[in-house]
């Protein structure tokens, strides 16, 4: 596993490398944090270092959650990811050359910028080397002595190479600042205001840590665009620069979901308690009102005529918002009710695995269903067609086979697919899927390598079963019902045979399905059946046995 | 003469056509043994399906299971196919020569009785129903049947026949 060791590009962080789940790389979907949310995804997406293109992350699936940017490799199962709070801003630069070829083409790119601000406190969390944290500061050229940027190798005045021996001198005496309001150049020494970026006398760049920090501060202003130019400037160096090439397209949708992730702070507000989660929906009427305010102050004339239909516009708007209101309040509470649903599940197994040691170890029936149901309530991310689009079917076989991961084993490895399709909908709670692509995406099993398999019998009835729910293996455990029953009743040396509802009962499956498995192990010739007035009744196969 | 039935006779899947092809191979050769093993029993060397199909050959009262037409005709097919049978009617396949004991088997049980008793000519119905051969296996044998076995003497050149005014006059000369 040479893999293994590549290093992730820089502000990257591995977050997952696992070739011990079942899951084949295909099936991966990536690992969510608390009240995380995928938003989209995109296939084909390259990372960049710098501004080179990265040989081991070149092609991968890049999400955006609530969180984080998170890109999974095509090849192997790396999982990297970038978290929102970093990044400071979005670009999108649209390739050219689409029919050129290959060598002179480049594919659209988005260029995240991060804001240093967060560079020390998480590259020390992520274990990754600091190598960023300098960008800002200068190094003198032994030659001609002019102050050159830590980040080009050449002086920029008289060409020479910079002498490793002297390498960055000048953080090394940097001086603390007087006060809040006065900083020291680190090159002439001259006292500064605070507010400058570059020094007043000697016209050379400060040092990033004191910058940063006013950065943030105009981002969060955002209506200086002189101010905020001035600070692209200062953060336009490769080392805060992190390009994602998209080489199959989707790049203005995915540019927008992120935005819209970053803008909306997700991350914070998982941080505060849950009952501040709905703010959302205020914000939105607020602006409405905002701006049917505006249009009320119009004029006469063409432009009167304009704001009204404006207007009428806006109020449309607003009911219509009025009549989403409560869809978009369950939607946005459906985490909540999903996290409600766990801990009282985690709770309901607490009490009961305490009560196990004692006499009452009987389950009440109504708890084991309630808690049935509870588990069933369990997709908190739904994967749905504005996430993925043309990869709607992939992401929805993906998000279907770790469902059933999940719950086969209840119906005993083998459901068929219209109890499938009701118990993923009740799982999903909303954004409810159609029947035809619950079809589509369990047709997508096999071809993804994904652990279940679509079957479909010969009466035409559709099941979906682990792939290695084996015949054999069904055929062995009908027969061992079929000799239980024969014991159970030993009035007859032939035993009384069982119907498709007795082993519909035992098996916990339907009785469609029950017939089929019995028509499976017939096929096997372990049973025989009894076709009489009174239905089949299915017995051991006895012919085999008697000379 | 009570007739046991076997085990078998009492499980209800007997009685009904097995959807499986090797079990059903494997039930039509139980019946093909049972068949002829109630035939030797009852002494039937030429049967009619119609009747025998409502006969406790086919049909079980005491677990009200019967096998149905198309499986008897099925065994039955299977009977003729190895050598146990022959159709009287090829045609409508409803009357059938059961040899629980083969042709050639009763030519050599008949000729044997003929040359230890060194008769040398004697009739039909001397063979099967004349008090000499009482108690002879093949004693009671069907007219029709025993025509046919001593058709086997006649090809191995142990016997001729010849004709008289009707089948029962009908005889044979032994060499």
């Amino acid at each position: 596993m040479e893999r293994q060791s590549e290093k992730p590009p820089r502000h990257w962080t591995r977050i997952a490398k696992d070739a011990t789940t079942g899951l084949t790389e295909a099936g991966r979907r990536p690992p969510l944090l608390a009240g995380e949310t995928l938003l989209t995804m995109q296939r084909g997406v390259g990372l960049y270092d710098g501004a080179s293109r990265c040989a081991a992350f070149d092609s991968g699936a890049c999400w955006t959650s609530s969180h984080r940017i998170l890109w999974i490799s095509d090849t192997d199962g790396d999982v990297l990811a970038l978290p929102h709070e970093r990044i400071f801003s979005v670009a999108v630069a649209g390739g050219f050359g689409q029919f050129m070829p290959a060598a002179l083409k480049s594919s659209p790119k988005i260029t995240l910028t991060l804001s240093n601000y967060f560079i020390s406190s998480s590259s020390e969390l992520n274990g990754t080397a600091p190598e960023t944290s300098a960008s800002n500061v200068t190094w003198k050229c032994s030659i001609c002595d002019a102050y050159n940027p830590d980040n080009i190798r050449i002086c920029a005045q008289c060409g020479v190479k910079r002498d490793p021996s002297t390498s960055s001198p000048a953080t090394a005496q940097l001086p603390q600042p007087l006060s809040a309001s006065e900083k020291q150049c680190p090159v002439c020494t001259f006292i500064n205001h605070s507010d400058v970026f570059f020094c007043e006398a000697c016209d050379s760049r400060f040092p990033s840590a004191q910058s940063s920090s006013k950065l943030e501060s105009s981002a969060l202003g955002s209506k200086g665009s002189l101010q905020s130019a001035s600070a692209q400037n200062i953060l336009d160096d490769d080392d805060l620069m992190v390009k994602l090439s998209f080489r199959q397209g989707g790049i203005n949708e995915f540019a927008k979901a992120l935005k819209g992730a970053i803008s909306s702070k997700e991350w914070e507000k998982t941080q505060k308690s849950a009952a501040e989660i709905d703010g959302i929906l205020p914000s939105s009427l607020e602006s409405a009102t905002k701006s049917l305010n505006i249009s009320s102050s119009g004029g006469g004339g063409i432009s009167g005529i304009i704001k009204k239909v404006d207007q009428t516009n806006q109020v449309l708007d607003k009911t219509l918002s009025n009549a989403f209101q409560d869809l978009d309040a369950l939607m946005s509470k459906a985490s909540d009710m999903t996290k409600m649903a766990q801990s009282i599940s985690a709770r309901l197994a607490a009490a009961s695995s305490s009560n196990s040691g004692g006499a009452l170890s009987v389950e009440d029936p109504e708890l084991i269903a309630f808690r049935s149901f509870l588990v069933d309530l369990g997709i908190s991310s739904p994967v749905t067609k504005e996430m993925t689009g043309d990869a709607y079917t992939q992401e929805l076989a993906k998000e279907l086979s770790e469902f059933l991961g999940k719950v086969i084993k209840r119906y005993g490895g083998i459901i068929a697919l219209t109890d499938l399709y009701c118990i993923f909908n009740r799982a999903r709670g909303v954004a409810l899927i159609s029947p035809q692509d619950l079809q589509k995406s369990v047709a997508q099993f096999e071809r993804m390598r994904l652990p279940f398999r679509m079957r479909k019998f010969d009466s035409g009835l559709l099941v979906v079963h682990s792939s290695d729910y084996s015949d054999d293996a069904i055929a062995t455990r009908i027969l061992n019902h079929i000799q239980s029953a024969k014991v159970a009743s030993v009035t007859d040396d032939w035993g009384v045979g069982l119907t498709s509802l007795d082993v519909a009962s035992r098996e916990g499956v339907s009785i469609v399905l029950a017939k089929e498995l019995l028509l499976i192990t017939e096929k096997y010739g372990l049973i025989c059946r009894d076709d009489s007035v009174e239905g089949i009744r299915f017995y051991r196969n006895s012919f085999v046995e008697i000379e | 003469m009570s007739f046991t039935f076997p085990a078998i006779y009492n499980f209800p899947p007997f009685f009904t056509q097995q959807p499986t092809a090797d079990t059903w191979s494997r039930q039509r050769a139980l019946w093909v043994q049972l068949v002829l093993s109630y035939c030797a029993s009852h002494r039937l060397f030429l049967v009619d399906l119609n009747e025998l199909s409502v006969s406790p050959l086919f049909t079980n009262a005491s677990i009200s299971r019967s096998l149905n037409r198309k499986a008897i005709d099925a065994v039955f097919e299977d009977i003729v196919a190895a050598g146990n049978g022959e159709w009287e009617d090829k045609k409508s396949r409803s009357r059938c020569f059961v040899w629980w004991k083969r042709p050639d088997e009763w030519a050599a049980l008949i000729y044997a009785w003929a040359s230890d008793n060194g008769q040398k000519i004697c009739t039909v119905y001397e063979i099967v129903e004349g008090d000499v051969t009482e108690g002879l296996e093949f004693h009671g044998l069907h007219i029709d049947a025993v025509k046919r076995v001593l058709e086997v003497l006649v090809r191995q050149g142990r016997g001729q026949l010849f004709y008289g005014s009707s089948d029962t006059d009908m005889g044979i000369k032994f060499a």
